[in-house]
């Protein structure tokens, strides 16, 4: 394959393997930065790849790898699951990838667009600017407790609109 | 193991956070590994947090956190008590200057007392930074040739009439407010630097969010940690660039080491050591420990120079390409130059000495940004369509 092919490949799944890497270390950054090293490795050995589907086998064992080096060299001082959640977390992830490809994501960006403004804003204050729920407890005069039960229902709302979306997608296909 | 009772998406979101409980952190591991559908769930909202990420990124969103609206009666009451009396104070006090307090601002009220007066005063006259722990557990560091007056005993009230301030105050403190000759910080629990030339007041917030607020019209804004602003007109950080500078204890512990400057540019962030070299000059190190990647960063100084020495080094061989950008800012000019390297000047692997006359910068335009009266230099460091390790060491800068 020509490199330009594996920068398109891996650019149009980045959001689902970054995502990966993110339930697994729990940082976005961090995430993003396996992704980039990832992509850079990618990058030097384009003629080692014959199709996309191979570029993207390759690229979630390559995570997998770097993730799991990741969690072994700063286990100490990061709280995240066990070895056993995590192989099954690796396991059905790549899975879930390989067959519903970007599916999910291209959906998810149509239920981000129906959400309320309120909703929309404490999702970009959590996820966007990095702000922790103690930090937005404090900048809205809420409790802690109400922020994260106010996200996890958001998370619900959008989870069934994209379960919905994705249900009427099949149904016409 | 009993079955908790929370929801699944609740520990989740807890778990992302990275605030969840060890206890809890067992029942996800359970959940995880016996539950197809808890990895679905995990996974979904992950993607949730990337896409909202991504999403706000690409138009460059940036929240400003307002307290959502709370209607219960009790409350409404006390409100318009304190209308009543806030109006009553309006009209009745007089700040330090003479001048009206202009307390009842039209987006966000600035502290409607009379200030307590100064027990404290930090004038700094010497070439080095002073800093001095508070009473209340406030931490200040303040700038060669700078004033701070404040009082520590109910609260913290500080006057800085010029130069630069970076105060910790501690969550504990109940009523913080920092005034400049034309603008009011009134914080909780915060770290912040200020600036002021006399007529307008920059910030930088680095922890929690105050409330910034210009004096002469009443505007007022809300700034979170990351975020600056400024009461001039306009501010030249209209990109997307925040930055900031952290001042650290090793700052005062070590004289050659005076500062970390931090920046946050779109996802990444960079760290640069500040040293002062013997001779006084400035050397930065400037270095991602974590990804040296794309980025922008500022450096400030109050001397205009004619000639910087940079010393590059490419820790991989992958594209690069840096953009050196400077800018006299005055009080109304706003110059902006920039300076690209030329193609294949920074080989990998090896260290480069760039020794940039200030003549070889392309002056770019921009808009008149009033600002201050000082030298803003902007490195813009684009390492190719993937992000690659890159080191700076901002060696000299004479005049």
């Amino acid at each position: 394959m020509e490199q330009t092919d594996v920068i398109d490949v891996l650019e149009a799944h980045r959001t689902e393997l970054t995502t990966w890497v993110l339930v697994l270390l729990r940082d976005r950054h961090t995430a993003e930065d396996l992704f980039q090293e990832m992509f850079v490795k990618a990058l030097g050995q384009p003629e080692h790849f014959s199709e996309p589907q191979h570029v993207m086998a390759w690229a979630r064992v390559n995570l997998r790898h770097r993730a799991i080096n990741y969690i072994q060299r700063y286990r100490d001082r990061m709280a995240t699951l066990d070895e056993q959640a995590i192989e099954s977390l690796c396991d059905h992830a790549e899975e879930r990838m390989a067959t519903e490809g970007n599916a999910r994501s291209e959906a998810l960006k149509d239920c981000l667009k129906k959400l309320p403004t309120k909703s929309s804003q404490l999702l970009r204050l959590r996820y966007s600017q990095d702000l922790s729920g103690v930090a937005i407890a404090q900048s809205l005069g809420k409790s802690t407790d109400a922020i994260y039960q106010s996200l996890s229902r958001i998370h619900q709302k959008l989870r069934a609109c994209v379960e919905s979306l994705l249900q009427r997608k099949d149904r016409h296909t | 193991m009993s079955a908790p009772e929370v929801s699944v998406e609740e520990v989740i979101v807890r778990y992302l956070d990275g605030t969840l409980p060890a206890e809890q952190l067992e029942w996800l591991n359970e959940w995880v590994r016996d539950h197809a559908e808890v990895r679905d769930c995990l996974f979904d909202m992950a993607l949730q947090a990337v896409a909202v990420a991504e999403q706000a990124e690409a138009v460059n969103d940036v929240v400003v956190p307002v307290q959502f609206p709370k209607y219960r009666l009790w409350i409404q009451w006390a409100a318009a008590a304190l209308v009543v009396i806030g109006l009553g104070a309006w009209l009745t006090l007089r700040d330090g200057t003479g001048r009206r307090l202009t307390s009842l601002g039209k987006t966000k009220p600035s502290i409607t007392k009379v200030w307590p007066k100064p027990t404290v005063l930090m004038a700094n006259a010497t070439a080095q930074w002073k800093s001095r722990t508070l009473k209340s557990g406030t931490h200040a560091i303040i700038a060669p040739g700078s004033r701070l007056t404040a009082n520590d005993t109910k609260g913290f009230f500080a006057r800085l009439e010029q130069g630069t301030v970076g105060l910790s105050v501690p969550k504990g403190v109940p009523t913080a407010a920092l005034r400049t000759p034309d603008a009011e910080i009134t914080l909780r629990g915060a770290e912040l630097i200020a600036t002021t030339d006399g007529r307008h007041t920059w910030l930088e917030v680095h922890r929690g969010t105050v409330t910034f607020s210009r004096l002469e019209d009443q505007q007022a804004v809300q700034v979170s940690a990351g975020g600056q602003g400024s009461t001039a007109t306009a501010n030249f950080a209209t990109e997307r660039s925040v930055m900031g500078e952290e001042w650290t204890l090793a700052a005062t512990d070590d004289p050659r080491i005076i500062g970390a400057v931090v920046t946050r540019e779109g996802r990444k962030v960079m760290r640069a050591v500040r040293h002062r070299n013997e001779n006084g000059r400035y050397h930065y190190q400037i270095v991602n420990e974590r990804n040296p990647a794309r980025g922008q960063f500022s450096l400030y100084t109050a001397q205009a120079h004619s000639i910087m020495e940079i010393r590059a080094f490419i820790q991989k061989a992958a594209p690069a390409r840096i953009h050196f950008r400077t800018a006299t800012v005055k009080a109304d000019d706003y110059l902006y130059y920039e300076y690209r390297l030329p193609a294949g000047r920074l080989k990998p692997t090896a260290w480069t000495t760039l020794r940039i006359p200030i003549t070889a910068f392309k002056r770019i335009g921009g808009p008149a940004v009033p600002v201050f009266n000082r030298m803003v230099q902007t490195f813009v460091m684009e390492t190719g369509p993937t992000d690659a390790g890159l080191e700076l060491e901002y060696v000299r800068v004479s005049r």
